[in-house]
C-alpha cells in the first residue's frame, strides 16, 4: 500500500515536472542560447522569417532549435556589455521608469488603502468600485484622452507621461486594502485610546503590519511595469528615453546579442521573484480571495 | 491638526468630521487627484469625444461615430476576435489551471519548485521571450519540425487561422501560474475533515470533487474567470510584439484596432470603440458578480 | 519545530544568495555602463586626422637641370701634329679667327724647304738648258735646237709643278699650324696638351654663343597639362647659387614639348605593392643670355592655383577600390553614453589633383570635417574609431 502511494507520488511528480519543463522551456532556451556564438546562432536560426507557405518549396529547412551550445561562449554578453552602450542606457531607463512608479505608487496607494480599509466615509464603496473598474480596463481604453492629458500637462516625450499614470494606478490601492482589511480593528482602537492621530496610527501600527503586502506590491508592480511596452511606445518619441522592453522587441534577427539581451533583461525580474516568491504568491492570493 | 479642524469648523460639521470623513479625504487626496487626472477625467473626455461628430466638428451629441464604428468591417472583426479569444481561452485556462492546482495540491515531491516553475512565466518579460515564440511558430520553426516527425503537414502558424492557437498558447503559458496560485489558495481553505466525512459516508472521488472541491472553489473560480478575462485583454502585448501592427486577420484584436486608429488619428472612432469595450467589460464583470451573488444565495 | 527552523534557515540562506546575485548583477551593469566606452575605445582603431581645407588646388612644377649650348663644335687636331702652344683656357670666350692652339710644324717646314731646294735645283737645271738652247741657235744645229727646246719645255713644267707644290705646302703649313676659332664662342672643352699629339679626342670643343642654351626637364604630363604650357611660352628660370655668385633669374622660352618615358611609382595606399604608371613629358627650354657660359645649374619653378574651388584632401587620405575613390571622414554621433566617433565613407569624384592634393566637390564635406589620414586598422563604413 505504501509502495503504491510512493509510485503514485513519483509518477505524479514526473507528470508535473514535465509540464513544468514545458513551461520553463522558453526561459531555459533563452539562457542556453545566450551562451552560443553569433555564428552558431546564424547557422541554427538564420532561416527564421525568410520563408512563408507561399514561397517555400523545400520541405527540409527547419530552424535547428538547440538546447545546448556547441561551444560555450560569453561573446554575446561581451558584445552587449562592451560594444552596445545603448543597451545599458536603456536598461537604466527601464530602472528609471520602474523605480519611481513603485515608490510613488506605494506611498500614494498605502495612504489611500488605509482610508478605504479602515476609515468610514461617505461614498467609500462606490469610489472603491470605480478604482476597481479602471483596474480591469485595458490600456487602450484611455489611450487618446491620456495622450491629450499628457500633452496639456506638457508631459509628452518625457518620462513623466509614463511614470505619473503608473504612480496613480488603482492596483496598489486595491492590493494594500486587501492586506489592511485583515488587520483587526482592535489595534487601531488601542492606539486611539493612547491618543494617537490617524496619521500616527498609519505610520506606527498599520505600515509595519502590511510589510508583506508592500513587498508583494513591489514585486507585482515590478513585474507589471518592467514589462510595459504600449505606454512608452505611445508617449516617448526619443529613442534614448525608451525602456529596454521596447528596444528588445525590435531586436529580432540580431543574433549577436539578442539572447544575452533577453537574459539580462529578465534576470533582475527572475532574481527578484525568487527572492520574494512567498510575498509574490501571498500577494496574488490575497488579492484574489476577497475579490 | 485635528484640533485645528475642530476650532474652525462650524458646529454642525463636527459630528461629520468625527466620522473620519475629513481624515479619510486627507489620506485619499494624493491618490484621488492623480487618479482623477490620469484615469477618470481622461475617460470622461473619451466618452465626450465619442459623441462628437467629426464631420460637423461641433459639440453635437449624436451616435454617428457609433453607427460608423459598428458598420466598419475591421471593428466588427476585431470585436469578434476579441470575444472569440476570450470565450475559447478562458474556459481552457480555467480547466488547465484548476487541473494543475489540484495535482499540485496532492502529495508530490518538489512541490515548491514545481509551483515556482509554473509561476515563473508570469514574471518573465514578454519582450525577452518573443524571439523564442518566433523560433517556435515560424514556418521553418521548431513546432513544424516536430510535426514533420509525425508526417503532419506544416502550418504557417502566424499567417493562417492557426495564429489564434498561437495566441492562446502564449496566453496559457503566461497566465496559468497566476490562476494556479489562486486555485491553490482556494483549495487550501477547504477544511480537510470535509473530505474525511465524505469518505466515511462512502462518497467516491468524483462525488467528492463535485460535491466539495468545486463548491468551495466557486468564489475563487469567479475571481479567476474575471481575472482571466482581464488578462485575455492583456495578451495584446504578446500579439503585438509577435506580429506587429497588422497581424493575421484571425488575431486582429480590439486593441490593435484602437492602436491603429490612434496612429491614424481617428479620435472619434477610437473613443467610441473604447466606450463600447468598457461597456462590454462592465457587462461581463457585473454579470459575473451578479451571478456569484445569486449562486451564494442559492447555496444558502 | 526543529525542522521548521532549519527550513527557515535554508530559506534565509537562499535569500542571502539571491540578494548577493542581485547586487552583483546591478553592480556589473553599473560598472559596464560607466566604463564600457573606455573599455571599448581601447580596442578601436586609432586614426590620425586632419581638418579639410577648402580652396583651390596649388600646382607646383619644380625641376632643375644643367644648361647645355644649343650648338657646339668639336675642333680636332688638323694634321695630327704635336701641340706647341695652347693659347686659351677652358671656359674662355673667343672671337672668330682667334688662334686657339699652335702646333709644332717643323717637319712640314722641313719638307717645304726640301721642295724649295728641289725648285732651285730645277731652276739651275733650266738655266743650263737655256744656255744649251742659246748655243744651239748660235750653232744653227737645228735638230739639237728642237731637242733642247723640248727639254726646256719639260723643265718649265716641272718647275711649275714644283712651284705649286711649294705653294700648297706653304698654305697647308699656315693653315694647320694654328687652330682658329670658327665663330664667336666659348671653349667648352680643352683636350690639347702642350708637347703631345692628339689623343683621339677633339683638341677643343667650342660652343656657339650666339645660338643660346637649352634646358631639358622631365615633368608629369598631367602637371604640364594643368599649367597649359605651349611652345614659345616664356618661362622664368633661376640659376642655382654657387659659391659667392648670386642667383640670377633668366628668361627662356619653351622650345619643345615631347612625350617621354612613363614613370612608375608606388601608390600611396599600396597594398601588395600596387604601382601606377604616370605619363611624363620632356620640356626643352631655350635660353639666350650673354652672360651664360653653359653648364650652369638652373631651376624652373612654376606655381599656379586652380580657378575652381573645392575641398582639398591630401592624397594619402584618398583610397581606391577599383575605379571608385573614397575618403573616410569622422562622424560624431551623440551616443547614449557620451559622443561616439564613427568613420564615414564618402565616395568622391576627383575634380583636380596634384602630386599632394586632391580636390573634391564642395558638397561632399562641411566646414570643420575631419578627414582620416591614417588608421591603425583597415576601416569600413560605420566603424567606431578612436581619435588620436
Amino acid at each position: 500500500m505504501r509502495l503504491i502511494t510512493t509510485i503514485h507520488k513519483v509518477l505524479l511528480t514526473a507528470l508535473m515536472g514535465l509540464i513544468g519543463v514545458l513551461l520553463l522551456f522558453p526561459i531555459v532556451i533563452t539562457f542556453t542560447n545566450s551562451l552560443m556564438t553569433e555564428q552558431e546562432l546564424n547557422i541554427n536560426y538564420g532561416e527564421i522569417g525568410k520563408l512563408t507557405a507561399a514561397t517555400s518549396t523545400d520541405a527540409d529547412t527547419f530552424v535547428n532549435l538547440k538546447w545546448l551550445p556547441d561551444q560555450v561562449s560569453l561573446s554575446q554578453y561581451g558584445e552587449l556589455l562592451v560594444h552596445s552602450p545603448n543597451y545599458l542606457l536603456l536598461f537604466w531607463n527601464s530602472v528609471g521608469y520602474v523605480v519611481p512608479i513603485i515608490i510613488g505608487q506605494m506611498v500614494v496607494a498605502a495612504l489611500a488603502a488605509y482610508a478605504f480599509a479602515k476609515l468610514n466615509f461617505f461614498s467609500r464603496d462606490s469610489l472603491f468600485l470605480l478604482y476597481l473598474l479602471t483596474m480591469l480596463m485595458p490600456f487602450q481604453v484611455t489611450l487618446v484622452p491620456n495622450y491629450i492629458m499628457a500633452d496639456k500637462l506638457g508631459l509628452l516625450n518625457s518620462s513623466g507621461a509614463v511614470i505619473l499614470p503608473g504612480v496613480f494606478a488603482a492596483f496598489g490601492v486595491f492590493m494594500l486594502r486587501q492586506f489592511m482589511l485583515h488587520i483587526p480593528y482592535a489595534y487601531i482602537e488601542a492606539a486611539k485610546i493612547d491618543g494617537a492621530s490617524h496619521f500616527k496610527i498609519f505610520l506606527t501600527v498599520i505600515l509595519p503590519m502590511v510589510k508583506p503586502g508592500l513587498a508583494a506590491l513591489v514585486i507585482l508592480l515590478f513585474v507589471d511595469y518592467w514589462n510595459m511596452v504600449e505606454q512608452p511606445l505611445i508617449f516617448i518619441n526619443d529613442p534614448f528615453k525608451l525602456p529596454l522592453s521596447v528596444f528588445l522587441s525590435r531586436l529580432s534577427g540580431e543574433w549577436g546579442t539578442i539572447f544575452a539581451a533577453s537574459m539580462l533583461y529578465m534576470s533582475p525580474m527572475v532574481l527578484l521573484f525568487l527572492y520574494a516568491e512567498t510575498f509574490f504568491i501571498e500577494g496574488v492570493q490575497l488579492s484574489g480571495i476577497k475579490g | 491638526m485635528k484640533k485645528w479642524f475642530f476650532l474652525c469648523a462650524p458646529r454642525g460639521w463636527a459630528r461629520w468630521l468625527r466620522r473620519d470623513t475629513a481624515v479619510a479625504w486627507m489620506f485619499l487626496a494624493p491618490s484621488v487627484v492623480g487618479f482623477a487626472v490620469f484615469y477618470l477625467i481622461p475617460f470622461a473626455m473619451g466618452v465626450m469625444y465619442s459623441f462628437m461628430s467629426s464631420s460637423s466638428g461641433g459639440r453635437i451629441a449624436d451616435l454617428s461615430n457609433y453607427r460608423e464604428l459598428l458598420s466598419s468591417y475591421s471593428f466588427r472583426k476585431a470585436a469578434y476576435n476579441t470575444f472569440y479569444f476570450s470565450v475559447v481561452s478562458v474556459p481552457l485556462m480555467l480547466a488547465l489551471s484548476l487541473g494543475l492546482a489540484l495535482l499540485l495540491n496532492r502529495q508530490i515531491y518538489f512541490r515548491k519548485w514545481l509551483r515556482t516553475s509554473y509561476v515563473l512565466p508570469l514574471v518573465v518579460p514578454v519582450a525577452s521571450v518573443i524571439i523564442i515564440w518566433q523560433m517556435i511558430f515560424d514556418w521553418n520553426g521548431a513546432l513544424n519540425y516536430v510535426f514533420s516527425w509525425f508526417g503532419i503537414d506544416r502550418l504557417d502558424w502566424m499567417k493562417t487561422n492557426a495564429a489564434r492557437n498561437v495566441v492562446i498558447a502564449v496566453y496559457l503559458w503566461k497566465n496559468v501560474g497566476y490562476n494556479v496560485i489562486l486555485f491553490l489558495a482556494g483549495l487550501q481553505q477547504i477544511p480537510k475533515d470535509y473530505y474525511e466525512t465524505a469518505q466515511l459516508e462512502g462518497a467516491g472521488r468524483l462525488r467528492q470533487f463535485f460535491g466539495i472541491t468545486l463548491v468551495y472553489l466557486t468564489t475563487t473560480t469567479f475571481f479567476v474567470v474575471i481575472m482571466s478575462i482581464i488578462n485575455s485583454f492583456k495578451v495584446f502585448r504578446e500579439t503585438y510584439l509577435l506580429a506587429g501592427d497588422y497581424p493575421h486577420d484571425s488575431i486582429y484584436m480590439l486593441q490593435h484596432y484602437m492602436n491603429n486608429m490612434f496612429v491614424s488619428l481617428d479620435i472619434q472612432k477610437l473613443t467610441a470603440a473604447a466606450v463600447l469595450m468598457v461597456c462590454g467589460i462592465l457587462t461581463v464583470v457585473l454579470g459575473m458578480f451578479g451571478l456569484e451573488r445569486r449562486y451564494r444565495q442559492f447555496m444558502e | 519545530m526543529a525542522m521548521e527552523l532549519s527550513k527557515d534557515q535554508v530559506d534565509l540562506k537562499r535569500k542571502k544568495w539571491i540578494s548577493i546575485m542581485l547586487l552583483l548583477f546591478f553592480g556589473l551593469l553599473l560598472f559596464f555602463t560607466l566604463f564600457s566606452n573606455t573599455l571599448q575605445s581601447v580596442t578601436l582603431p586609432k586614426v590620425r586626422t586632419e581638418e579639410a581645407m577648402s580652396g583651390g588646388i596649388d600646382y607646383k612644377l619644380e625641376a632643375s637641370g644643367i644648361l647645355r649650348p644649343v650648338k657646339q663644335e668639336e675642333l680636332p687636331n688638323p694634321a695630327d701634329w704635336k701641340v706647341r702652344q695652347v693659347l686659351v683656357k677652358k671656359g674662355e670666350a673667343v672671337k672668330k679667327g682667334n688662334i686657339l692652339v699652335r702646333y709644332d710644324s717643323t717637319s712640314a717646314e722641313r719638307d717645304l724647304e726640301d721642295e724649295i731646294a728641289q725648285l732651285q735645283k730645277l731652276t739651275i737645271e733650266q738655266e743650263g738648258v737655256q744656255d744649251q738652247f742659246k748655243l744651239s741657235i748660235v750653232e744653227g744645229d737645228e735638230s739639237t735646237t728642237v731637242k733642247v727646246r723640248r727639254q726646256l719645255k719639260l723643265l718649265n713644267i716641272d718647275i711649275a709643278v714644283q712651284q705649286r707644290k711649294i705653294n700648297g705646302l706653304r698654305e697647308q703649313l699656315t693653315r694647320q699650324r694654328n687652330l682658329v676659332a670658327p665663330f664667336d664662342g666659348l671653349v667648352m672643352e680643352l683636350n690639347a696638351v702642350e708637347g703631345l699629339a692628339s689623343n683621339g679626342k677633339p683638341d677643343i670643343v667650342i660652343s656657339n654663343r650666339n645660338l643660346g642654351f637649352w634646358l631639358e626637364i622631365l615633368a608629369d604630363k598631367e602637371l604640364v597639362d594643368s599649367f597649359g604650357l605651349v611652345l614659345k611660352e616664356p618661362i622664368h628660370l633661376k640659376t642655382i647659387t654657387e659659391g659667392e655668385q648670386p642667383a640670377r633669374s633668366l628668361e627662356g622660352t619653351i622650345d619643345d614639348i615631347a612625350d617621354a618615358e612613363s614613370r612608375i611609382t608606388d601608390l600611396p595606399e599600396s597594398r601588395g605593392g600596387a604601382t601606377a604608371t604616370i605619363r611624363q613629358k620632356q620640356l626643352r627650354i631655350h635660353v639666350e643670355d650673354a652672360t651664360l657660359k653653359g653648364g650652369e645649374q638652373v631651376s624652373v619653378k612654376l606655381e599656379r592655383t586652380s580657378s575652381k574651388k573645392g575641398w582639398l584632401i591630401p592624397n594619402e587620405a584618398v583610397h581606391r577600390e577599383g575605379e571608385m575613390r573614397f575618403i573616410f571622414k569622422v562622424e560624431l554621433q551623440p551616443g547614449a553614453l557620451g559622443n561616439v566617433f564613427l568613420a564615414r565613407k564618402i565616395p568622391i569624384e576627383v575634380r583636380e589633383s596634384s602630386e599632394w592634393m586632391t580636390m573634391i566637390p564642395v558638397d561632399r564635406l562641411y566646414e570643420g570635417d575631419l578627414i582620416i589620414m591614417e588608421s591603425s586598422e583597415p576601416l569600413q563604413d560605420g566603424n567606431r574609431i578612436r581619435l588620436q
